[in-house]
């Protein structure tokens, strides 16, 4: 009998034992449910929001359409059509106008106008390269968005066009240009801009530069390899003050310091000493005034000229030019100087819009009852 | 009558037109001074563009010292003394306007020979220009219209303030709703479109607003 009790006590205790053995796997295997389920909960919406994605780009592919002017192209959604061709029509005689032939080149790659879809009045405008033009499969690239209006469709796509003729350009060149191709005129305001520039430069070659010593205006610009910066972009004085005027918080090592007293010695060799603060005179406003220049004094041909040029940036602008170098920095330093701003301050609009809100406050005056 | 009115009318507003003269003239000077600290003709650009502002502050600031001191006597007499002068109250108010444009004549004088002293000092960077005659005309007409519109709502009555104010509290109001209770993709900035109307020509202060620059690329 006692042992049927220890024998009972044994298997209980053996029971239990199995029993809590048996628990742990059983809540990790709860813990396994939950898990799974979570992440089929969370594959099943990631899946929707693809197969949402993929119906809405097969949608707006299937909505595309392409209008079609000059070497233009332009994928535009369906609905849009209508309203956008004037605009595309109107971008294409402007882009004629400041690409001349090179225009042509447009053809190689289209451009995309999107209506948002969440925003009915707003597009999204961008340039497509084509496959294998830089990128094997392609690239949209540029995009401008905002409200429709045919200014707006003008604005993106030339931008659009410009970045894609000045991708075609030879790296070289591009490199010189620091920025995107501007072949449109020069407007005034740059004019201005490029004077500003030339006068401001720390480095006296500009000055020389902007009064009228052509080499002096090759080395502003980098189309002349300087073997010594120091003597070749500073005269004594201009080196003096370059280290009064433009680096005054600097840490003052000795030799700035003796060339500030005036040693001309130091200012050289603390010049060459320097790397990273080393001022370049040739600005991007500069290179960008002397490209459009070369562009506009060789015609409509000039454009097609340049991109496919692949020699260094002085001679390739003076391909596009169709005039040696020399000519055309002979126009642009003298456009730099002479061109002028009117003045702003005051205009016939200004004068007569002030004239008839005086006459309207002065007549409201007299007509006021106060003390009748 | 009108000079017996330009010289009651000089007595109140005399110390206010010599300050606004002396101001006049050495604003110019001033921005000179400033902008020579640069070492550059960008620099001097920019700084000739930011003190632009001040140019357009005075204009407006003698407009209004000008306009209120026109109507001071008359508000602190309680209009006794021209109603018993024999003229209507239009005429009167016209003499009153005129006065006080002449009393803005010494200020914008003082302001071209600070201008053109500036321009003939012989130290403006090279490659850049100056404008004295342009700006001078701008600030006069710029003074004309401050005081054209601050004269205007002085001789106004308390009613025409009333409205004037209310119409004020009632854009805000509207933009505060609009802010509120609109669609926020869709929602109109009054304060913009108000802004744009007043300042952007044909704006009554669009006269204010732009560059001032006495001297430029």
């Amino acid at each position: 009998m006692r042992k049927g009790w220890l024998l009972a006590a044994a298997l209980s205790v053996a029971l239990a034992g199995d029993t809590s053995a048996q628990a742990a796997p059983r809540t990790e295997l709860k813990l396994q449910r939950v898990r799974l389920d979570t992440l089929t909960a969370q594959w099943r919406r990631a899946k929707a929001r693809l197969d949402a994605f993929d119906d809405s780009i097969a949608r707006s592919r299937t909505l595309l359409d392409t209008i079609v002017v000059g070497h233009l192209r332009v994928l535009v959604s369906k609905s849009m059509r209508e309203r956008i061709q004037p605009a595309v029509a109107a971008t294409w005689v402007h882009l004629d106008s400041i690409f001349g032939n090179a225009a042509v080149m447009l053809d190689r790659h289209q451009f995309v106008v999107r209506q948002l879809l969440d925003m009915p009045d707003t597009i999204s405008i961008g340039a497509v390269m084509r496959p294998g033009f830089r990128f094997p499969k392609g690239r949209e690239i540029e995009k401008l968005w905002g409200r429709f209006s045919d200014t707006l469709v003008l604005r993106g796509l030339t931008i659009g066009a410009t970045h894609l003729l000045s991708a075609e350009m030879d790296s070289s060149f591009s490199r010189w240009l620091y920025s995107d191709l501007n072949p449109d005129t020069v407007s005034t305001f740059h004019w201005t801009q490029t004077r500003l520039e030339l006068l401001s430069s720390s480095a006296t070659v500009a000055q020389r530069c902007y009064n009228g010593d052509i080499k002096a205006c090759r080395i502003t610009l980098r189309l002349e390899p300087v073997a010594d910066r120091a003597t070749e972009w500073f005269d004594a004085d201009g080196r003096r003050k370059f280290f009064q005027q433009t680096f005054p918080w600097r840490y003052r090592s000795p030799l700035e310091d003796s060339c500030r007293e005036g040693n001309d010695a130091a200012c050289i060799a603390a010049i060459r000493q320097m790397r990273l603060f080393t001022p370049f005179p040739a600005t991007a406003v500069l290179v960008s005034s002397v490209t459009q220049t070369a562009l506009r004094l060789g015609g409509r041909n000039s454009l097609e000229r340049l991109i496919k040029s692949k020699a260094p940036p002085e001679r390739a602008l003076a391909e596009a030019a169709g005039v040696p170098l020399d000519s055309v920095l002979k126009v642009w330093q003298r456009n730099a100087r002479d061109a002028r701003m009117p003045s702003q301050d005051v205009s016939l609009g200004i004068a007569a819009t002030s004239l008839m809100w005086i006459a309207v406050c002065g007549a409201l005056s007299l007509r006021s009852s106060r003390w009748r | 009558m009108f000079r017996t009115i330009v010289w009651m009318q000089w007595k109140s507003t005399r110390a206010l037109v010599l300050l606004t003269t002396i101001a006049a003239f050495a604003l110019p000077l001033f921005s000179l001074k400033l902008g020579l600290n640069n070492y550059s003709p960008v620099g001097f650009v920019t700084t000739m563009q930011t003190v632009g502002s001040a140019y357009s502050i005075l204009a407006a600031l003698a407009g209004l010292l000008v306009a209120l001191a026109a109507w001071r006597a008359d508000h602190a007499g309680r209009h006794v003394y021209a109603l018993s002068l024999p003229v209507t109250r239009p005429r009167y108010a016209m003499f009153r306007f005129g006065a006080g444009l002449l009393f803005m004549l010494p200020t914008v004088a003082a302001m071209l020979v600070g201008c053109l002293m500036v321009t003939f000092s012989g130290v403006i960077p090279e490659g850049l220009h100056a404008f004295p005659i342009s700006l001078t005309l701008r600030f006069a007409l710029a003074t004309l219209v401050a005081y054209s519109i601050f004269f205007s709502i002085s001789s106004s009555t308390n009613r025409t303030a009333g409205i004037i104010v209310a119409i004020i509290a009632g854009v805000i109001f509207a933009q505060y709703l609009l802010t509120v209770f609109g669609d926020n993709r869709q929602t109109v900035d009054l304060f913009d479109q108000l802004s744009k109307f007043i300042f952007i020509r044909p704006g009554i202060l669009s006269v204010f607003s732009g560059r001032w620059m006495l001297i430029d690329a």
